[in-house]
């Protein structure tokens, strides 16, 4: 810890101390340069006199300095900083070895090479000199700090192993940058031992104090062919108990090869596709017609061995489970294709897949609603007693509503609705013909129009006939009409959701079915509606995945969230490690390539399967101009440290730290008293009249 | 221009010559004329007058005697051998004795103890030459500085002499005096000229000396008038002229018992010369230096009355 200044200038105050010491050798040149012929009878005269006398007046002259040096010190506002430099040890030196543990130092011999490289570091440092380890791939950890000691310096590189993940150089630079930003060594190093492969990443920026050397142990070319990509394709239309799958194949080589690529599903290998590769070629191979079977499908792509075999795997899972159950209920007597548009654009929704089944409330009667997620009241009347206390229910649990409102609903909710239902009713409004209301305001703060979903663009359609509602203080409208009447609103209700139109969905009151925001709104309602969030099909090794909630997008359930309750989860990893999980915190970070499984502790039984893989982007072998790379990063250096960000904590540390100026002004002000005390009492004694002969 | 001062009440409108307006006068020899001769004349009597006749005598020439001195026009006349013989020219040796110590190199007034001495030697080897005494110098401080012999002719190099004296060197009276007793051939009238900064135990015996070979010693002892009374204004401290020592004092609180200490150097120095048959002469150099002379004279007069 180090004394710095705040206001470094005021310690040019510390000049003032001259000034006492000037008064005073003035005051003795003009005593001294009074001569005397002789001191004969002057030395007669007792010493204790002359002896008290010489040292009062060197105690003020003291006193005098330090009040002046105290005041300049405390004007300066010292404080200790930690971080701040230090006067520099000229002797040592200080280095930082930085090696790189991402997935493509595993290409051929380069890990031996680099760790070689790293305890060679070790072995040619002089005594005395520190060195510190950070290991990085996309990740930065300090292995070692800065020590002279070698055996701790050998035990830190040994430990490392290369990685799954990517490169991320510029945080590993600035972290060691920054290790050595408290070092007052006369030389400040990092070593950087790295493939220095392309994807590396942006330039650090760091001191320009601080030297960086490159080593790199990229000689040899590496023949290496990997699975840049995999996309899984929606079904094709009518098709919906199939899927596609596209799987991009790159050849990193310098030479032409011949490529094998299995696809296995569920452990069934299909045949191979054999590959005639161009050195550098892209080629994307497609698997159409793919049946997921039932349940989780999880299918593994693989390429031949090669220099590097990790990035020759690519693992994926597929669900068709994420099928949105819908129930469109129509009344009594519906008029013909009254639900027509309503099916026929859910039957193009791809993400998710909608399984839509159309009835009436008394076909429903002793059947249970939970088994869908939503149920779209097509121009039906609500039912009240048994079957309206059951939507109540359904909508309560989680289950959604879709209402849209047409002639069949007289008056205005029947009673035992009425808390589910947004509003009071009010008689059919109809536009003037050739004067048809239009869509004209909507609440852009609500999921359904927010910025981030597909533009919905409802202005087009021609409304000629709507139901008034007059809304409650609890219901949110989200679109209006022209003349300010309700056309879209929202309720929520337990731990479900009411959506409300005030006109048909169908081309009766409204060509809105016409229009081409008809299929994205509904898709994106229902979306709404049903709670629908995508699953992932792989993830990046690095990731760190909600298993919950990743479980919900895949099984299109919450049936793992409500039946684990506080349970434990326990994570099978691929290579059988368990991890286990808490309900309230099932985070899991993924750091190994394959299939995770997911279960609950009782009963066993996988739920949940998260497939893993390595970043492609770390397999391209092109690497970096070491010596251009080492130049950028010398012209980006910086005179000054980058500044830190200051936490609370850190800035009362500071404060305190900074407290020493008012203890020197403290003890200023003591000295400032004790000198006038002292000065008085000379000038009281240089006046007072002693008697005579005394 | 010679400015004027009343002085002492025991001399009575007698006007004497401030020493600071000698100071503006660069030649010696006419300060000493003035000093001397404006003190002359206002003497009505002065017992120097008619002492000094030469004459001479005839002999029978011997065998031996310098052939150069017989008187041819005798042996003219009377055709006998005779020689001529002389009274010597003066009747005393005057030996001045000059202390030039660094410590005589002070004077809070126009005039420093130096120049003071000088004046004082000037003047009295100028009336010494009136008397037709033999005149000769010595300046000292640790060791002799210079010497001119006693010689009637020699007021001219005794006052070019004392016009290139510089004070230097520490006081130490021991060493030059035995020196100067040891040259002495005659009986001689020796004037020393001296702040005495010694302690009079040791300072006597180094004086004694001189006054073993029947010599009649006078002491002059300059002071200014601040080592009277220490008025030295407000200083801390002061340094010593001949060693550079530096010395933190007080004036206001030691003043009063420096100025003890000096009159019991005074009164002892007084004592124990007059016990010796030295003629002991304070000298406050802000006096004038005719009063002094006048003084001097005075008191030698009404001594060799008494003796």
């Amino acid at each position: 810890m180090a004394l710095a200044w705040i206001n470094p200038l005021y310690l040019a105050g510390l000049l003032l101390l001259a000034l006492p010491v000037l008064i005073h050798l003035v005051q003795r040149r003009h005593s001294q340069g009074l001569k005397f012929p002789s001191l004969m009878f002057l030395r007669q005269i007792p010493w204790r006199e002359k002896r008290r006398l010489e040292i009062r007046h060197w105690l003020l002259l003291l006193l005098r300095c330090l009040l002046l040096a105290l005041l300049a010190l405390a004007f300066a506002r010292p404080f200790f900083d930690s971080g701040a430099a230090v006067m520099p040890n000229t002797e040592r030196s200080d280095g930082v070895i930085v090696i790189d543990r991402s997935y493509s130092m595993r290409i051929g011999e380069r890990w031996d090479e680099a760790r070689q490289l790293a305890l060679g570091l070790v072995d040619t440092k002089r005594p005395g000199d520190r060195l510190g380890v950070i290991a990085f791939d996309a990740d930065t950890e300090l292995a070692s700090d800065l020590t002279d000691n070698p055996d701790d310096l050998r035990g830190a590189i040994r430990r490392q192993q290369p990685g799954l993940r990517g490169t991320r150089l510029r945080a590993a630079v600035e972290q060691a940058a920054r290790l050595l930003e408290g070092s007052n060594a006369v030389r400040r190093r990092i070593l950087l031992i790295s493939d220095f492969q392309a994807a590396a990443g942006e330039i650090p920026r760091i001191d320009d104090g601080i030297e960086v050397e490159a080593l790199a142990v990229n000689a040899a070319a590496a023949d290496n062919a990997a699975i840049a990509a995999l996309v899984i394709e929606a079904p094709a239309d009518g098709a919906v108990d199939e899927f596609g799958l596209a799987v991009e194949i790159v050849n990193h080589g310098e030479r032409e090869r011949e490529q094998r690529l299995v696809l296995s599903l569920d452990g069934r290998q299909l045949p191979p596709r054999i590959l005639q590769l161009a050195a550098g070629e892209t080629r994307v191979v497609r698997f159409d017609g793919l049946t997921p079977g039932a349940g989780l499908l999880r299918g593994v792509a693989s390429l031949d061995s090669d220099a590097l075999d990790i990035d020759n795997h690519a693992h994926f899972v597929y669900s068709d489970q994420q099928r949105v159950p819908v129930l469109i209920v129509e009344g009594e007597t519906p008029r013909a294709n009254q639900s027509l548009y309503l099916e026929r654009a859910l039957g193009l929704s791809r993400q998710p897949l909608f399984s839509v089944r159309r009835s009436s409330w008394q076909a429903l009667e002793d059947k249970p609603l939970s088994a869908w997620s939503v149920i779209i009241v097509n121009d039906a009347p609500i039912p009240g007693g048994e079957l309206g206390a059951a939507l109540e229910d359904f909508v309560a649990a989680g289950g959604s509503l879709l209402v849209a409102l047409g002639g069949a609903v007289q008056g205005n909710w029947p009673s035992g609705a009425s808390g589910l239902l947004p509003g009071v009713l009010a008689p059919r409004i109809d536009a003037m013909a050739g004067n048809a209301q239009r869509i004209g305001a909507l609440d852009r703060t609500h999921p359904l129009f927010a910025a981030d979903a597909p533009g919905i663009d409802l202005s087009g359609a021609r409304i000629y006939s709507y139901r008034g509602l007059e809304t409650g203080e609890r219901d949110r409208v989200l679109a209006r009409y022209d003349d300010g009447g309700a056309a879209l609103l929202e309720k929520r209700f337990g731990d479900g959701r009411v959506l409300v139109l005030t006109s048909t969905l169908d081309a009766y009151w409204n060509d809105f079915a016409l229009r081409p925001a008809f299929l994205p709104f509904l898709h994106q309602a229902l979306r709404y509606l049903a709670e629908y969030e995508a699953y992932a099909n792989r993830f990046e090794i690095g990731a760190i995945v909600d298993v919950l909630r990743h479980a919900r997008a895949l099984t299109g359930t919450d049936a793992i969230v409500a039946a684990s309750g506080s349970e434990t989860l326990v994570v099978e990893a691929p290579s059988d490690r368990e991890i286990r999980l808490r309900r309230d915190s099932a985070l899991l970070k993924i750091d190994e390539q394959g299939f995770y499984q997911v279960h609950r502790a009782t009963p066993a039984g996988v739920d949940v399967v998260l497939a893993a893989d390595v970043d492609s982007a770390e397999s391209v072998p092109q690497a970096l101009d070491v010596k251009q790379f080492v130049e950028e990063i010398r012209d980006a250096a910086t005179a000054a440290p980058a500044a830190r960000v200051v936490t609370r904590r850190q800035a009362s540390e500071y404060e305190q730290r900074q407290q020493i100026w008012y203890k020197l002004l403290l003890a200023a002000l003591v000295l400032a008293l004790l000198e006038a005390l002292f000065a008085n009492r000379i000038a009281a004694g240089r006046f007072a009249r002693k008697p005579a002969g005394t | 221009m010679l400015g004027a001062k009343t002085t002492q009440a025991q001399l009575p409108g007698q006007r004497f010559i401030d020493p600071a307006v000698l100071t503006r006068i660069d030649n010696l020899e006419l300060i000493a004329r003035r000093v001397v001769d404006g003190f002359i004349s206002g003497l009505h009597q002065s017992p120097m007058l008619g002492m000094s006749v030469d004459f001479a005598e005839h002999r029978v020439y011997m065998p031996g005697d310098d052939v150069r001195r017989i008187d041819w026009r005798l042996f003219a006349r009377t055709d006998r051998l005779y020689v001529k013989e002389f009274e010597a020219d003066t009747n005393a040796n005057l030996h001045l004795l000059l202390d030039v110590s660094k410590s005589m190199d002070f004077g809070s007034g126009g005039v420093t103890k130096l120049e003071y001495a000088k004046y004082l030697a000037a003047s009295l080897a100028y009336l010494s030459t009136r008397q037709r005494d033999r005149i000769g110098l010595v300046t000292f401080s640790d060791d002799i500085v210079d010497t001119i012999p006693p010689s009637i002719r020699h007021f001219n190099l005794v006052l070019h002499a004392l016009d290139r004296v510089q004070a230097e060197g520490v006081s130490n009276y021991h060493r030059p005096l035995q020196r100067m007793t040891e040259s002495l051939r005659r009986r001689s009238l020796v004037v020393l000229i001296s702040d005495l900064y010694e302690p009079p135990e040791s300072l006597l015996p180094a004086i004694n000396q001189l006054r073993y070979r029947g010599n009649d010693l006078i002491v002059f002892h300059l002071l200014d008038p601040q080592e009277l009374n220490l008025e030295l204004g407000d200083v801390s401290s002061v340094e010593e002229l001949e060693t550079g020592v530096d010395l933190p004092i007080s004036t206001r609180e030691f003043r009063d018992r420096y100025q003890q200490l000096v009159n019991e150097h005074r009164a002892e120095l007084e004592r124990r010369l007059g016990g010796n048959q030295i003629d002991y002469i304070f000298t406050d150099i802000s006096q004038p230096l005719d009063g002094v002379l006048y003084r001097y004279l005075s008191d030698r007069e009404r001594r060799k009355r008494t003796r």
